[in-house]
């Protein structure tokens, strides 16, 4: 300890130095492993929307158009015939993820699952068949969304096929992360969907971080939503309307719903109005625009977070050569300055390899005392997330008991080169 | 017999420094080794001292093979056994003189030991005049000083074998007898030294006075 104390004395300058180059090191380190851990995710996600066209379907029937359509029934199955081609297409995909409140009674889960939560609004309720409904966030997605966005779960499964056609009451639902805890798999939530209640069984819960594309944003973190599926009609709605006269309003939005999605394809955009123009023809619903969508805005989303880690492993790459190249030299250096406390030590009862240890030792401590505020800027900055705060530890114990081993060799080579047993000799 | 060299060669790749160097010496002794600069006082002395390792022949210490130790070993026979005192006394130049004396008790575990040996720094630099210096950085000591501030490190733990490489030479006269008398006076505690030195008025303090030539090693008186 005494030697250790004596070498941190010595050069406090180059020391300095050192600390200095090993601090920036781990920021750059913290970076690469904060971006490793989501930015893993995310080009896995991204990359499947890279290089495809997206548009958006957008149904023209604002005020009264949207009257005098739905004053027609035969209207009801139109746009019901519309959507089910448009996602029946084997041309395109028809992605819906779709940003919709939900109402839950008795809700569990605290404020931060308010639909407006994070906009500072308060909970917000409404009442139904003389039940509370608590305004939940959520989003209504259609099988496709899953896979393109590799939605990976930490317990239960996704939505089975069939359980995207609405059949009775009843409709599965996945939590996202932050809901562990909160409910369980197989609990029985009531929704309200639409001005409808629903009995809903909880059959997946999501994992931490996991980001899907939404028809409104580049990016949504699932942690605090409740995914529900995008339901089709089973039969035409002016058949089902005739059965449930009371579900009017829940249809008419369902259906538009379902309408409005996003077209991810390949085929440049000519082709697209060709076959979508052929579906309006086919079907008698034509009040609708295909809008040439965000594609360039999430290209470039694709981009940044593959360049962003591209260059961060760059960076650090560059930092720890440069770290490496300062580390040497300066113990270049200072052992070629320190030679006589070498020669005391030796004289006094140290080996030079007790020595080189304990010069090793000291680059070890410098580069652990450097990691610490790269460290709490992580642990802070990604709110203590545990996984990020082990890839940072385990990046910085790999990074420094390298440089250890390196200082090491290199300072036993300085001493064979400097033969201090010669020294001595005067 | 306190320690022998049997046949002893050292050479540094093909230079040979010297061969068949055959030397024993008795517990208690003064001794003087001379020679010419270069013919490898300094090296008989290290590789008595267990710092460097003979080419070839044995080295005996108290009846134990020594010559094909490893470093190790000898660091733990040097620390337990032996004060080396080399020509230009080296210094942490960070530290102060009592700190760099004191550094021999870095490597001592028990407290009492060091409070005894403290104790002796204490009296060692009263009587090499150094007393007054003990907390001053070494930076600001003269060669002479230095000089006798690396002669007390050696003698701190009371070693029975002392090895000293010219320790003399940059001290006046009146201090390079004080000290000569002071390793004459330890005989009575069986203490043994060896001396390298270029000097008659040191080998005249000595028992005995050996010359190293390439050789060998001669008895001079
Ligand atoms: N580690 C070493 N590597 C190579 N050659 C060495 C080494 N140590 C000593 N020598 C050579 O061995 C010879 C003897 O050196 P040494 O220092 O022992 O002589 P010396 O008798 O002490 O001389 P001086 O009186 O000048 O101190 C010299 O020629 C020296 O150059
Ligand atoms: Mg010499």
């Amino acid at each position: 300890m005494r030697i250790i104390h004596i070498l941190f004395k010595q050069g406090k300058l180059l020391n300095f130095l050192n600390l200095f180059i090993a601090i920036i090191l781990f920021l750059f380190l913290m970076a690469l492993s904060i971006n490793m851990q989501q930015a893993k995710l995310e080009v896995g996600t991204m990359s499947h929307f890279k290089n495809k066209q997206l548009y958006k379907i957008s149904d023209g029937l604002i005020n009264e158009e949207d009257v005098n359509f739905f004053a027609k029934p035969s209207n009801y199955d139109r746009l019901h015939d519309f959507s089910e081609l448009m996602h029946a297409s084997t041309q395109f995909q028809y992605y819906i993820a779709n940003w919709q409140p939900i109402g839950i009674s008795d809700f569990k889960g605290s404020a931060i699952f308010g639909a407006y939560y994070e906009l500072g609004h308060s909970e917000q309720t409404s009442n139904r068949d003389g039940k509370e409904y608590s305004s939940i966030k959520s989003v209504q997605v259609t099988q496709n969304v899953f896979d393109l966005n590799v939605v990976q779960l930490q317990q239960g499964r996704t939505f089975d096929a069939d359980e995207y056609i609405l059949t009775g009451d009843n409709i599965p639902i996945i939590l996202g992360a932050e809901y562990a805890g909160v409910y369980q798999l197989g609990d029985q939530i009531d929704i309200d969907y639409y001005f409808q209640t629903f009995k809903g069984t909880v059959v997946g819960i999501v994992q931490p971080l996991q980001k899907i594309v939404t028809n409104s944003r580049p990016e949504l973190l699932l942690d605090r939503y409740v995914l529900l599926p995008l339901m089709s009609l089973s039969d035409p709605p002016s058949y089902l309307n005739k059965n449930a006269v009371k579900y009017p309003v829940f249809f008419k939005a369902l259906l538009l719903t379902r309408a409005n999605g996003m077209i991810i394809s390949e085929l440049d955009p000519l082709s697209i109005r060709k076959i979508v123009g052929s579906i309006a023809q086919k079907t008698g619903f034509d009040q609708f625009s295909i809008i040439g969508a965000d594609s360039l805005r999430i290209n470039t989303l694709v981009q940044m977070t593959e360049a962003n880690q591209f260059t961060l492993l760059l960076v650090s790459s560059l930092m720890f050569v440069i770290t490496m190249s300062i580390l040497l030299l300066t113990l270049f250096i200072k052992t070629k300055k320190n030679v006589s406390t070498y020669k005391v030590l030796l004289i006094s009862g140290a080996t030079l390899n007790h020595v080189c240890l304990m010069i090793s030792i000291q680059s070890f401590i410098t580069y652990l005392i450097g990691s610490i505020i790269p460290c709490l800027i992580t642990m802070i900055l990604t709110g203590f997330s545990i996984p990020i705060f082990l890839t940072y530890l385990l990046l910085v114990l790999l990074l420094s008991l390298f440089m250890t081993i390196m200082t090491y060799l290199f300072v036993k080579k300085i001493f064979s080169k400097l033969d201090i047993v010669r020294e001595l000799k005067g | 017999m306190l320690l022998a060299l049997k046949n002893i060669s050292k050479q540094y790749n093909k230079h040979v420094v010297f061969s068949q160097i055959d030397f024993s010496c008795d517990t208690g002794k003064v001794i003087a080794i001379k020679g010419k600069s270069g013919v490898g006082k300094s090296t008989m002395l290290n590789i008595l001292a267990g710092l460097e390792r003979p080419t070839s022949g044995q080295y005996i210490y108290q009846n134990k093979q020594m010559e094909h130790r490893s470093y190790n070993f000898l660091t733990k026979f040097r620390s337990s056994t032996i004060g080396y005192i080399s020509q230009f006394s080296p210094m942490i130049p960070e530290l102060t003189v009592l700190e760099n004396i004191s550094v021999p008790l870095w490597f001592e575990k028990e407290e009492d030991q060091k409070q005894q040996y403290m104790k002796q720094i204490e009296a060692l630099s009263y009587l090499f005049e150094i007393e007054h210096l003990l907390h001053q950085n070494v930076k600001s000591l003269s060669g002479g000083q230095l000089q006798r501030a690396g002669i007390i490190r050696a003698l701190v733990k009371n070693p029975p074998l002392i090895i000293a490489d010219e320790p003399t030479g940059s001290l006046d006269d009146e201090t390079a007898s004080l000290i000569l008398n002071h390793f004459t006076s330890l005989k009575v505690n069986g203490t043994t030294t060896i001396i390298a030195t270029h000097n008659d008025s040191v080998s005249n303090h000595c028992d005995e006075t050996y010359l190293l030539l390439k050789e060998g090693l001669v008895y001079a008186q």
